[in-house]
Parts: C-alpha cells; sequence; structure tokens
C-alpha cells in the first residue's frame, strides 16, 4: 500500500482533532456535573429528566399547598378550642342558674356574663386568618360571616369549602364554613324538641326526652301533650295530639297502644311515635306541652334563649318552672352545639393527620424522584476523572505521534 | 558517433522531463485535487544496420497522471453524503441546545405556570398571589416568544444559508464551464498528450460542487462534461453554465426553494436535492425545523383552548364570568388565514379553526380542487387524503360542526378556479401568536359560577352539593338568571324547581325532579338541564344526600362574591396533568418531552451518521491518495534517479567528445 505524504500529516491531524473533541466533552461534563449534556447524548433520558422535574416541581407545590392548609386549619382547631372552652362555661352557667338558691338579681349576673360570652363567640366567629380573610365565611373570604339582625343571627358567608390539592388526586378541605359549624345544629336532642307551653300555669317540668323508634315527625307543629281533669273525682290525666289534632296512641307499660286519655303520674314515661319523654312535676289541667322535629338553630341563639330565661322573673313555683323548662331546654341545645364543634373539630384532626401522612408520602416521593433524577443526570465522577486522564494521555500520544513521524522524510538525507 | 551524441542528448533531454515532473510532483504535493504525474518513456525507433537493429536512445512519450476514476468518483459521491450530514447535524445540534437549556426551555416556564396556578388556588383572594399568576402567565407567554425567536432566527440563517449556496454553486459552474472549454481547446484527450492539471482542476472542482449539492456527470467526446443535479436538471453543459436560484414558495414568500436556471421561475428542484450542503440545510428545514414549530405550536394551542375553555367556566373577583385567557389565532371565533398558491387563478382563501385540539396533528395540510368544484384535503405528514368535499355555495365551512379533520374546521369565503391550492399550516406559528389577555388580578376566574345551598329553616337533613359546570357553553345565558329554589314535596317525593329567569329555561314553574329519601338519600347526581328538560342548564350538575323533609328548601344560584372560592382554580391547575394532546393521551409537559427527545434522538442518529460517514469518506480519500497522491519519499528516490541518469547522459556527451578528440588528433598528425 502506498500512502501520500499528505495522507501521513491528515492522519495524524484528524486523530489529535478527534482527541481534542472527547476531551473537551469531558471536561465540560466534569464542569457542570452533569452526565448529559444535550438531548442528544441521550435522548431517553432527556425525556425521564424532563418528566422528574416536573414530578419534583410539583410533590414541592403540593407539599406547599399542604403547608398553607395545615397553618389554616390550625387557626380554626384554635377558634374552635375557645368556642368549646366557651359553651363548657356557658352550661356551667345555665346549671347554675337552675340552682334555687339563685334570686332574680342573681340570674341577672349570670345573664350578664352570658352576654359577654355571647359577644366573644360571634367575635370567635368572625375571625380571620393568617392572609386576613374570614375563617367562617366559606369561601366568601371578604364578607364577615356572622351579624347579629333584629331577627336573629344573619349567616352572610356561603356553603362551600375550599379545597386544596396536597397531593397527585388528592384534595383535602383547608378550612369549614360557617353555616355548618355555628348554625345547622339541630336544636333539642337532636331528633325532637320539648317545650313547655309558655302559658302553663302548673309546675310540670319535661325532659329532652330520647328517641327509642324512629321518630315519626308530625308536621308543621309537633305533638302536644295536653292535660286535663277525666271523671269524677277529677284525675289529672294526659291526652297526646298530633299536629292536625288528632289523637295519637301512647305505648303503655307492656307496650300496648292505648288511645285516649291517661292518667298522669309524676315522672312516668310518656311514649308515642317513637318518642320518649317524661314530665315532672304538677301540672294543672289545661297545661300543654309540645314535642317537635328538631330545627336548626344557630348557637348564637340559644345563649340568646338562656339570656332571656335568665331575665324572666322566677319568684313564684310556676314561673320557676318555666325558668327550669327554658334551662333545660338551653343546656340540651349547648350540649348539642358542643357536639357539633366536636364533630368539625374531630374533622379537622382527621385533615390534620391526613396532610401529616401525605407530607410523609410526598416527601418520600420527593426524595425518590430527587434520586432517580440525579442517577440519570448527574456524572459518576471518579468515572468522568479517569477518563479525562486517559483522553489527556492520549492526546498527548497523538501529539508526540505527529511530531516524530512528521520528522520523516529522505530529503532529510540529501545533503 | 553522431548517433551516439545524439544517444546522449536524448537521455539528457528525457532525464530533464523525469526531473521536471518530480519537481512539479513536489511543488504539488499540498495542492488539493492534485494527481501525480509520470514522464512516460520509450526507446526511439532503432537503426537497422546489417549488423542489426541499432539502439537510437530515448524518447518520453507523454506526461500523464497516475490516476483513478473510479475511486475519484467515489470520493465525490461520499463527499456529498458527508457534507450532508455534517450541516444537517450541525443545525440540527442548534436546535437541540435551544431545547436543552434547563432553564430557558418550555418546561421551567410551564412548571412555574402551573406553580403559580396552584398559589392562587391556596389562596384564591390573596392578590399577590393572583399577581405572581399573571406574571407567571406572561413569562411563559414570553418563553414561547423566545423559543419562536431563537427558531425564526435559524429559520432566517436556513434562507440566507441557501442564498449562499446557490451562489457558490453558481460559482463553481462557471469554473467548471471554464475549465471545460479550456480542455476542450487544449484538444481533450483526443490527441494522446492529456492536459492533466486541467483534469485534475475539474475533477477538484466537481468535488467542491459535491460538498454543495450532489451532482452527476457525463463525459463528451471532446473532453467536456455536462454536469447534472437534482433528478437531470442541467448545471452546466459544455462551456455553458447553467446554474440554479433561489425563490419563493408559492405558498409562503418566506420560505425560499432551489430552483433551476438563473432566473428564479424555473421548476422548484428543492425536493430533489438530497445530499451536500444544500440537502442538509433543507432536510434540516423539512424535517426538524419546521415539525419542532408545528409541535411546540400545538403545544401553544392546547394550552391556549384549554385555558380558555376552563378560565370562561369561572367566576372572577367582579362576579362576572371568566374571560378570554390567552389570545391564540386560530382558535374558535379567531381564524387564522390559509396560505393561497401564489399561481392560484381566484382571490378565495380559506379561513380555519382548531375545535378539538385533542385531534390536532403537528402536520400541514394542502387544500386543493382540480376543478374548483370537488376538494380535496391532504395531510402533508403521509400524504393522504383525509377530507373531501363540494361546497355548493360560499362561504362553505367543512366538516360541518361540530365535526372536524383532525380537530380542523375550513371555511371557504368564496369560489375558487380550477387548480388553486391552499397551504393550512394548523400549528405552525402558534408559538409567536400566543398573547395573554388578561393583565386585571380581579379577572382571574377562580371561583366556579354557582353555589347551592340548605335553608337554615330546613327540619330534615337534607344537603345539596355545589353545582358543577362541564361546559362554559351555556354559561353566558344563565349566569344571570335568578337563582333556582328546590323545594322538597315529601307527598310526591320531588324537589319542585321554582325561579329562574322568563326566557332562560322558561317555564321553569313546571319543574321538578324526583328525590326519594328512601333509596337516594346517600347522594344522587343531577343535570339539571337534562332533569329539568331545560337545555340551556345542561351540563349544570350536583348531588342531593340525606333525608329532607316535606318543605325543606335548597337554592342554586350565581356564586357572587366567592372570593376565596378556589374550584375552578383547581380545575385550571388541573390541566398541568390533562391530557390534551394525542387524542387525550398526551399532557402538555410529556408533549414537550417529545418534541424534545425527538430533536435529540434525530440529532444523536445524525452525530453517529456522521461519524461513519466521515470514516467512509476518508476511506475513500485513502483509496485516491494511494493511486494519486504525492509520497515524497517517493519523489526523493526519483530525484536521486532522474538526476543519476541526467548525469550519466552528461557522461555520454563527455565520451562522445572525447572519442571526437580523439579522431581530430589523429587527423591533425
Amino acid at each position: 500500500m502506498r500512502i501520500s505524504t499528505r495522507q501521513i500529516q491528515q492522519f495524524g491531524i484528524d486523530s489529535i482533532l478527534g482527541q481534542q473533541t472527547k476531551l473537551s466533552k469531558t471536561q465540560l461534563q466534569v464542569a457542570t456535573g452533569r452526565r448529559v449534556l444535550l438531548p442528544s447524548d441521550d435522548p431517553v433520558a432527556t425525556t425521564q429528566v424532563l418528566r422528574l422535574r416536573q414530578t419534583v416541581d410539583t410533590t414541592s407545590q403540593y407539599q406547599a399547598n399542604a403547608d398553607a392548609a395545615a397553618n389554616r386549619l390550625v387557626t380554626e382547631e384554635g377558634v374552635l378550642d375557645g368556642v368549646t372552652t366557651l359553651l363548657q362555661r356557658v352550661r356551667e352557667l345555665a346549671v347554675q342558674a337552675n340552682n334555687a338558691v339563685q334570686t332574680d338579681e342573681t340570674r341577672r349576673y349570670l345573664a350578664a356574663e352570658v352576654e359577654q360570652r355571647l359577644g366573644e363567640l360571634l367575635g370567635l366567629a368572625n375571625a380571620k386568618d393568617g392572609t386576613g380573610d374570614y375563617l367562617f365565611s366559606g369561601t366568601k373570604g371578604a364578607t364577615q360571616p356572622f351579624a347579629k339582625t333584629s331577627v336573629g343571627y344573619r349567616y352572610d358567608g356561603d356553603q362551600s369549602q375550599r379545597m386544596v390539592q396536597i397531593g397527585a388526586g388528592r384534595q383535602i378541605p383547608d378550612g369549614d364554613q360557617g353555616a355548618e359549624v355555628f348554625q345547622f345544629v339541630r336544636n333539642g336532642n337532636g331528633v325532637f324538641v320539648t317545650e313547655a307551653n309558655p302559658a302553663n300555669t302548673g309546675t310540670g317540668i319535661i325532659d329532652p326526652g330520647n328517641v327509642v323508634d324512629s321518630f315519626v315527625p308530625s308536621l308543621p307543629n309537633g305533638y302536644s301533650i295536653q292535660f286535663s281533669d277525666v271523671g269524677v273525682p277529677p284525675v289529672l290525666s294526659y291526652e297526646v295530639f298530633d299536629s292536625a289534632g288528632n289523637p295519637v296512641p301512647v305505648l303503655d307499660a307492656t307496650g300496648t297502644p292505648v288511645l285516649g286519655p291517661i292518667p298522669y303520674l309524676s315522672g312516668e314515661p310518656i311514649e308515642f311515635a317513637g318518642a320518649k319523654v317524661s314530665v315532672a312535676g304538677q301540672p294543672v289541667a289545661g297545661d300543654e306541652f309540645t314535642v317537635k322535629s328538631s330545627e336548626y338553630q344557630d348557637i348564637f341563639q340559644t345563649l340568646e334563649n338562656l339570656i332571656s330565661a335568665l331575665h324572666s322573673p322566677a319568684t313564684d313555683p310556676t314561673q320557676r318552672a318555666h325558668l327550669g323548662n327554658n334551662i333545660n331546654r338551653t343546656l340540651t341545645d349547648v350540649d348539642q352545639a358542643m357536639g357539633n364543634i366536636l364533630v368539625v373539630r374531630s374533622s379537622i384532626g382527621a385533615r390534620l393527620n391526613a396532610i401529616d401522612s401525605q407530607k410523609y408520602v410526598n416527601d418520600e416521593y420527593l426524595l425518590q424522584s430527587e434520586q432517580i433524577l440525579s442517577s440519570i443526570q448527574d456524572l459518576d465522577y471518579a468515572e468522568a476523572i479517569s477518563r479525562l486522564h486517559l483522553q489527556a494521555a492520549g492526546l498527548e500520544a497523538s501529539q508526540a505521534a505527529y511530531m516524530k513521524v512528521n520528522g520523516l522524510t529522505m530529503f532529510n538525507f540529501m545533503k | 558517433m553522431g548517433n551516439f551524441l545524439s544517444i546522449g542528448i536524448s537521455g539528457l533531454l528525457a532525464s530533464q522531463t523525469a526531473l521536471g515532473t518530480t519537481a512539479h510532483n513536489v511543488a504539488n504535493v499540498n495542492t488539493p485535487g492534485y494527481s501525480r504525474q509520470r514522464a512516460d518513456l520509450a526507446t526511439r525507433l532503432p537503426q537497422p544496420t546489417g549488423s542489426g537493429f541499432i539502439g537510437n536512445g530515448v524518447n518520453v512519450v507523454n506526461v500523464r497522471r497516475i490516476y483513478d476514476q473510479f475511486a475519484t468518483e467515489q470520493v465525490r459521491s461520499h463527499t456529498s453524503l458527508n457534507s450532508r450530514l455534517a450541516v444537517y447535524y450541525d443545525l440540527a445540534s442548534q436546535v437541540d441546545n435551544l431545547l436543552a437549556d434547563p432553564d430557558a426551555g418550555l418546561a421551567p416556564a410551564l412548571q412555574n405556570f402551573f406553580d403559580a396556578s396552584q398559589g392562587v388556588a391556596d389562596n384564591p383572594s390573596s392578590i399577590p398571589a393572583r399577581q405572581v399568576f399573571i406574571s407567571e402567565a406572561n413569562s411563559l407567554v414570553e418563553r414561547f416568544g423566545a423559543i419562536d425567536q431563537r427558531l425564526t432566527s435559524l429559520r432566517d440563517s436556513v434562507g440566507t444559508r441557501l442564498q449562499d449556496l446557490v451562489m457558490q454553486v453558481n460559482s463553481l459552474a462557471e469554473s467548471l464551464a471554464k475549465v471545460n472549454r479550456d480542455i476542450t481547446l487544449a484538444g481533450g484527450d483526443l490527441t494522446g498528450q492529456p492536459p492533466n492539471d486541467l483534469f485534475d482542476r475539474r475533477d477538484e472542482l466537481l468535488r467542491e460542487v459535491s460538498e454543495l449539492v450532489p451532482v452527476t456527470t457525463l463525459e463528451q467526446d471532446d473532453g467536456s462534461i455536462n454536469v447534472f443535479i437534482g433528478n437531470g436538471q442541467t448545471l452546466v453543459i459544455g462551456s455553458d453554465a447553467r446554474g440554479i436560484s433561489t425563490m419563493r414558495n408559492p405558498y409562503n414568500s418566506h420560505r425560499l426553494e432551489i430552483s433551476v436556471g438563473r432566473t428564479g421561475s424555473g421548476p422548484i428542484i428543492s425536493d430533489f436535492i438530497t445530499g451536500g450542503q444544500l440537502g442538509g440545510v433543507l432536510e434540516f428545514r423539512r424535517d426538524v425545523l419546521e415539525p419542532t414549530e408545528n409541535s411546540l405550536g400545538r403545544i401553544a394551542m392546547g394550552l391556549a383552548q384549554a385555558m380558555n375553555e376552563q378560565h370562561a367556566q369561572g367566576i372572577d373577583l367582579n362576579n362576572t364570568l371568566g374571560k378570554q385567557f390567552f389570545a391564540l389565532r386560530g382558535l374558535p371565533g379567531d381564524p387564522k388565514q390559509a396560505l393561497p398558491a401564489s399561481t392560484n387563478g381566484s382571490t378565495a382563501n380559506i379561513g380555519f379553526v382548531v375545535t378539538d385540539v385533542a385531534a390536532l396533528t403537528t402536520s400541514d395540510y394542502t387544500v386543493s380542487t382540480p376543478d374548483g368544484i370537488n376538494f380535496n384535503v391532504t395531510r402533508a405528514s403521509d400524504g393522504r387524503i383525509v377530507g373531501s368535499f363540494a361546497p355548493g355555495g360560499y362561504p362553505y365551512t367543512y366538516p360541518a360542526a361540530p365535526a372536524t379533520i383532525d380537530g380542523l374546521q375550513l371555511t371557504i369565503d368564496g369560489p375558487t378556479a380550477p387548480g388553486d391550492t391552499f397551504l393550512v399550516e394548523p400549528t405552525r406559528s402558534a408559538t409567536s401568536d400566543i398573547r395573554m389577555l388578561i393583565s386585571n388580578v380581579k379577572d382571574i376566574a377562580a371561583a366556579a359560577p354557582f353555589r347551592g345551598e340548605q335553608a337554615v329553616g330546613n327540619l330534615g337533613t337534607g344537603k345539596i352539593t355545589n353545582p358543577d359546570v362541564s361546559s362554559a357553553t351555556n354559561l353566558p345565558a344563565i349566569i344571570g338568571a335568578a337563582p333556582l329554589t328546590l323545594v322538597f314535596d315529601d307527598a310526591t317525593n320531588r324537589l319542585v324547581v321554582t325561579g329562574g329567569t322568563a326566557g332562560v329555561g322558561n317555564p321553569l314553574g313546571a319543574g321538578w325532579i324526583p328525590y326519594n329519601p328512601a333509596t337516594d338519600s346517600n347522594g344522587t347526581g343531577f343535570d339539571l338541564g337534562l332533569a329539568l328538560g331545560i337545555p340551556a342548564y345542561n351540563g349544570v350538575t350536583f348531588t342531593v344526600s340525606g333525608a329532607p323533609l316535606g318543605g325543606d328548601t335548597f337554592t342554586i344560584g350565581k356564586n357572587t362574591d366567592a372570593s376565596g372560592d378556589n374550584r375552578n382554580m383547581l380545575k385550571l391547575a388541573g390541566l398541568q396533568d390533562a391530557a390534551l394532546l394525542e387524542g387525550g393521551t398526551t399532557n402538555l409537559q410529556t408533549a414537550f418531552g417529545q418534541t424534545v427527545s425527538g430533536v435529540g434522538a434525530k440529532t444523536h442518529q445524525l452525530d453517529i451518521n456522521s461519524r461513519a460517514q466521515q470514516t467512509i469518506l476518508d476511506q475513500a480519500i485513502q483509496a485516491r491518495e494511494e493511486i494519486a497522491g504525492v509520497n515524497m519519499d517517493e519523489e526523493a528516490a526519483n530525484l536521486i534517479r532522474f538526476q543519476q541518469s541526467y548525469q550519466a547522459a552528461a557522461q555520454v556527451i563527455g565520451a562522445a567528445d572525447t572519442m571526437f578528440q580523439t579522431l581530430l588528433d589523429a587527423v591533425r598528425r
């Protein structure tokens, strides 16, 4: 094989240029710390890197979302803790007021405290979160949720809950709307509510009762337990009528439905339509108690009811009976309110737990993604440095070879 | 004696010629395309005598180049292939570089945009969060623009490069024509005394032109050659350089094509040029640059369409429905014009809108009519006819809504002439066209349009969810309507619907929705429009659960003042993972990833091919050099050889002189 002089030179130069290209590539890899510099270096890895970066960024955003949601929930939990303490105090005051040693005057002192508590409760319900939005106005963040009007308390928020994305496909409410917390509280025992007719002249006191079977409401006015004197000598008896004025059978001790007047015995259970109530004390003929379906009664109204009950005079036994009935009613209503707050608080707790565990999952995912990302795009320095040395040595060898070969020519010997 | 002298002289002259040839070789060792030459020596005709033929010395028959036609043509054709790949690789890696940049690519801008949307979802009433969202949306639009600018500058440089290359090809063609003439004048190969250096020069010119564009040659009897490019178009014929020129694409005056002849009006041969730098540049434009622009454009299209659609389903801080978020020519309501061919016989044009982004491809389309009556729509990517139609009158929309072909709807605005063609580029310029329309933070529609509520006086446990909407189509008509009231009637187990506004879904008074608390209390979903038979409310869905009692009331009304509502924002943020493209299989980020890896894979493949081709070219050059290349050591040896024969021939003349003197001396005595 012939080799032309130009070839010999070209070979040498090509070899040096090739070595330099490789060296510079390795140098760039070492300088950036990245194995994949261009998509063409490894198209598959590039797509993976793009996808993983998105995963990492999105998951970090979920973590930020989760933190924001947790902050808001903790704030809400703090407020609701205050509400619970407040309601407990109100309950104590109500129990205290029912004590026979209280006079009209001391009850007014108690009423004054309840009024203070009511103001405090309104403040709590209108509390704001860290960003200046009302906590309990649903999604109408800029609207004050609760206001007192001449006919009670008005809710101006909406009934929406804001969902926050805390993981892929995982959304969680970052608060509770005020209507759910303060307004949608069933009064009475939650199913029905017992009331004494304010015109009663006896001293009968009705208990909140309980549900023995599925309660059949009688709309719209509920059942009425009417007392009358029956027979000679007159025996105080009672009879139950529904909303339309039709008599309702009452179950006797053996469970047999009985229609018509039943002799009254203080404290004896009266069971009808799935409800079981009892009247204690001494009602008189013409007295009436009603048992009707529970309604929503906001917590403010419950406190208002207590205040007005405490302000009404209770000097004679009839008035005392009225007070007793009203306070009994308030106690059940406060219990319902506390139960409702408790439900919301336990839901907050559950959500905080969920956020915690989701954050843990996110962290794990983040860590894994970052590890994979690093394994795909980051440079193995040990390998790269040894490659760098090898390529530098190769380049030196090429240069030396070039100098050596190109020095060889016969013209050197032609003198 | 005289013979003796003349033999010596012939040796002297032959050695001189051989030495001259060697010197020529040494001098041209670095001349590109040079083939080494040899002086061919032969004995002169011998002199017949009685004692036999007596030699008459030496003669130089000719000086020829040592050369192999096949090896030279191999170098030429591999040069074409190699320079095509080198240029193609060079240009493709610029796109590769552009897309790779982790900070300048589209991926981070998209990510930031959706992160900012999550920020608004976290805290919808926060003005700073909304401001960040708008800024990130603007950055995203700017990023689209920046990428488009870099692609446009690449497109411009493709144009400049084509013009440069055409000029170079033409100048080489001139040189070839001139060398052809010189060779013909020198008598070509006919005399048996070839003009070696002219042949070498022509071969080198052919190699140089092969770098730019692949050529085929045909040798003529007079020694000249004709040069052809493309699929047989003449570049040089004898001493006449026909040349090539750039001309404007008939559809798009910014796109340069290659045509035959110098006038810029000859037939277009761009698609036939498959090698050389010219081929590489054209191929890059066709297979990398334009597809990249198209697929990035489709991402912009998908983003704009989905954002607009979803944003219109929300309510902003002004309590109005969300406005258009992005403006982009080609979205419904803003038709984009097709490019009519410059040769069209009519002034008709086609407007088109993308009505279904999921069905949209990254291909361009040609609409053509052979007779002005029937039309065919051809997809460029696979050359298939995807639709045919014959409009009876104009304007004519094809296909009629809601059907589309590949997500497109075309409207021809007037009568056409036979042979008219139109080019539809659905996604080409979307990256530069996309604009942000929202600038006021209050215009971000983060809230959902309706809210569902239960009345405070309700006795039962019935609950209603916030109504959801799935389309913005009916919203403008019903958003202003008075709230609907749903009252539960326990006798008939119905939710009786009243309210609303006359004219909007009238008559509402008669409407009711069946709801049986005994069976439905775990939650039953309703579509308001379907349940009531009022199409305007179609797509408004909600769930009722629990056991309402008679007279219990629920309301569905406009979600006014819900500054803290993020329901629509969550849906907007959800678009990041929504499979908007490729028939609902690919989300925006994935589509970008595919574009990047597509270009990456192409560049990678070109890199490998280009290196392999370089090796093949090196081998071809080596094969040619083996035969035709100058080796200095060989020439040094020849120098010594011919020097010695020259000296010896001189000695012969000296000997003749001595003999002559001897003779003269003998006579003088």
